[in-house]
């Protein structure tokens, strides 16, 4: 599912974690996209699973934080490739 | 140095002594790729013959490949090797999860640890530096605990964890190495491999990039290699909801109540599709998986993580426990105190068995009455093998020497190939059998055995199309069943060596990625020219290290690679394939045929020089030859 770039400024990533596997494709694309290489430190998504209680955050960096980039929405890539990637179709753009 | 996606370095921990040696890992790459080529290798040049497998200095290697940590999917694989605590033939097992990726981005693509820490310990590697601290406060824990007491402890979440639970610390045959709570390195007692050198865990934590030799065509084809997993292969809904659930079917073979029967009457009881409808919320994918081979189930326990087919013919199939609220609970039992669920399910099956027919009595099960689809029996005796509780001290040595003390006859149904308990039933599936009875670590679906045996996945055109023979999804037939699993053990090896997950090759599906797509995402990513050519070569040259470690170390020949009696004289007793055993003299012939066209001795089974020579493997037909075991 190809989804537009969106040039909204209220630009923010939401999951669904109940569709969420965990994979961390969304993270690796993302550092790919910056860097051309992988590293979820590069990364402007962090998803993070808890074993205790079954659920997964996610962390959206729409500003540069320690290692990681800060999300340009994709800039240059036909498609958000984040949300593109996804096989469960779990992230979207709020 | 050019850019490749290899970490560049292996690490030599001696526990005896704290020091640490370091090498490079473009010494191996060439030969044996990464992985468990090179895990083999190491292990094959470091470990003595009169080592027992839990000598202090016999090694266990851990290893990640290639591709491991990049986009390639299913690349969170972590192969482990040591001397086969079973068999001491060789030993080798993978699991997926998150630490794969992350040990390699601290630095390493494998560390091997030797000697024996005084105390326990656990080894901490971060951005490529190593420390061992004290574990006496977490010997014991379960291997939840332990996960969660040292990233507790390091103030640090993203620390990836592995760890043995007690059974590991209490040298059980069965005992396994755990990540993430769920996912096993269950094969050849790694984890009592780690206990008997007092080490209880590794914590792993890398900020450091993999690079890659050509970003963009690597880029373009995993673009595709994802397409045809996640959107184009016509089983991917059934594939994204089951994952690798789809195999535990009404029309496969199960191991029923010890293999004494191979057809589940109550199937539909336990239907995958059902249970996770019913009870699973959340698919679980570790990295870059895009299916489900497991998911969160809400159960009465509380929610735990579920089972993977394995899994439901243990509890299900082999010891009929239809609650699948109990199957999870005992599953997530077994990873819990670190216990392989194949070993766990098979000594109590045989136990079980053994009771019925008189030979073992309620006393010796101190007061416990053993019975079918009883899962608070289960349970206990769960606690009693990983307690070395009574006959649980016995069980705790695996069925081939549990059945020698008890004797009596119990060896008839002792389900284990070279010494190792067995997982697989394989009656009516002649290649997966085949590949199950070869398999150089003792039994495993995971070395040459194909799935093609499963008419409702496999076509005739499927068929012809990858093996070019005609009828390979008829599990009954010898025919052309030698040349499948030659097939599949290489390719094993060299999915196992490259570090991604079997699951997405044409092993999992018929149309999901071939080994040509792998190839093309390998060169790019190490900057290699292989042809998958080239590939199956070192994956023959990875399956005949083994072969020859097991001819020296452990004295295989043709006679260890029979099915176990009962698959031979016992028919099936009810379904669709009442009646059927398999053949001895058809089984003679197989072997005639299996080792011919791999290059080795019919009528022994051992290695012939020519084909060592062949595959540059010079010093090793060397070592055959000082003892005796080379065919010139």
């Amino acid at each position: 599912m190809a989804t537009n770039i969106s040039t909204n400024d209220g630009f923010t990533l939401k999951i669904n974690p109940v569709k969420c596997l965990g994979c961390l494709a969304c993270v690796m694309v993302c550092s790919f996209h910056h860097t051309k290489m992988l590293n979820p430190y590069y990364s402007s998504i962090e998803i993070l699973r808890d074993d205790d209680n079954a659920t997964i955050r996610l962390k959206h960096y729409k500003v540069k934080e320690n290692m990681h980039y800060a999300c340009d929405r994709c800039q240059g890539e036909k498609r958000v490739l984040c949300i593109d990637i996804c096989p469960t179709e779990a992230l979207y753009i709020k | 140095m050019t850019k490749n996606s290899y970490a560049g370095k292996i690490a030599f921990i001696n526990l005896s002594n704290n020091k640490i040696k370091f090498e490079l890992t473009e010494k191996y790459t060439r030969k044996f790729i990464g992985g468990r080529g090179i895990n083999l290798w190491l292990l094959y040049n470091y470990s003595k013959i009169e080592y027992h497998p839990l000598h202090r200095n016999s090694p266990i290697i851990f290893g990640t490949g290639p591709l491991t940590g990049t986009l390639a999917p299913g690349s969170g694989r972590l192969d482990i090797a040591a001397k086969n605590y079973y068999t001491k033939g060789i030993g080798y097992s993978n699991a997926c999860g998150y630490f794969a990726p992350e040990l390699k981005r601290a630095g390493f693509d494998h560390v091997m640890i030797y000697g024996k820490a005084e105390k326990p310990v656990y080894i901490k590697i971060i951005n490529g530096l190593i420390e061992i601290h004290p574990a006496d406060d977490i010997w014991g824990l379960t291997t939840w605990e332990t996960e969660k007491y040292i990233k507790h402890e390091n103030k640090d979440p993203y620390l990836q964890v592995l760890s043995i639970g007690p059974a590991g610390e209490r040298l059980v045959k069965g005992a396994c190495i755990i990540i993430n709570r769920d996912c096993a390195a269950g094969h050849c007692g790694l984890g009592a491999v780690m206990g008997s050198k007092n080490l209880k865990a590794i914590a792993v934590k890398g900020e450091n990039p993999i690079e890659l030799s050509n970003p963009d065509k690597f880029y373009r084809y995993f673009e595709e290699i994802w397409a045809k997993i996640t959107s184009k292969s016509k089983v991917t809904n059934v594939i994204k909801k089951l994952g690798s659930l789809m195999y535990f079917s009404s029309t496969a073979e199960a191991p029923v109540r010890n293999n004494q029967d191979a057809y589940l009457n109550q199937f539909k009881v336990v239907l995958p599709q059902k249970f996770i409808k019913e009870k699973g919320f959340m698919g679980i994918g570790y990295y870059m998986c895009p299916i489900s081979c497991r998911h969160y189930f809400k159960t009465k326990y509380g929610i735990l993580k579920g089972p993977k087919t394995n899994g439901l013919h243990d509890f299900v199939s082999r010891l009929e426990i239809y609650d699948i609220d109990d199957v999870i609970k005992l599953n997530a039992l077994c990873n819990k105190v670190g216990l392989d669920i194949d070993f766990t399910s098979n000594v109590i099956a045989w136990s079980i068995e053994a009771y019925e027919k008189g030979l073992l009595t309620v006393k010796d099960f101190d007061g416990l009455k053993p019975e079918w689809g009883n899962s608070d029996f289960v349970e206990r005796m769960i606690y009693k093998i990983v307690n070395l509780e009574g006959i649980g001290k016995v069980l705790a040595k695996g069925v081939k020497s549990a059945a020698r003390i008890i004797n009596k006859g119990s060896s008839k149904f002792a389900m284990h190939i070279k010494g190792h308990d067995l997982y697989e039933a394989f009656r009516t599936r002649i290649a997966y059998g085949l590949g199950a009875a070869t398999a150089p670590r003792g039994g495993g679906h995971l070395d040459g055995s194909p799935l093609c045996e499963f008419p409702k996945l496999w076509t005739k055109e499927d068929c012809i199309r990858i093996y070019g023979i005609e009828n390979c999804n008829d599990g009954l037939t010898y025919n052309g069943k030698a040349e499948i699993v030659f097939y599949h053990e290489r390719l094993k090896y060299v999915i196992d060596s490259i570090g991604i997950c079997y699951f997405f090759t044409i092993w999992g599906a018929p149309d999901y990625p071939t080994l040509d797509d792998y190839c093309n995402l390998l060169n790019a990513a190490v900057g290699s020219k292989y042809t998958p050519s080239d590939l199956l070569f070192i994956g023959e040259r990875i399956l005949n290290v083994a072969k020859a470690y097991n001819t020296l170390h452990a004295g295989f020949k043709r006679k260890d690679d029979y099915p176990p009696q009962r698959f031979l004289s016992e028919p099936i007793k009810s379904g669709p394939y009442k009646g059927t055993k398999l053949s001895k003299r058809k089984w003679d012939r197989l072997l005639d045929k299996y080792y011919t066209i791999h290059g080795w001795d019919a009528k022994t089974g051992l290695q012939k020089k020519e084909k060592l020579f062949e595959l540059g493997l010079e010093s090793v037909a060397l070592d055959l030859m000082k003892h005796k075991k080379l065919i010139m």
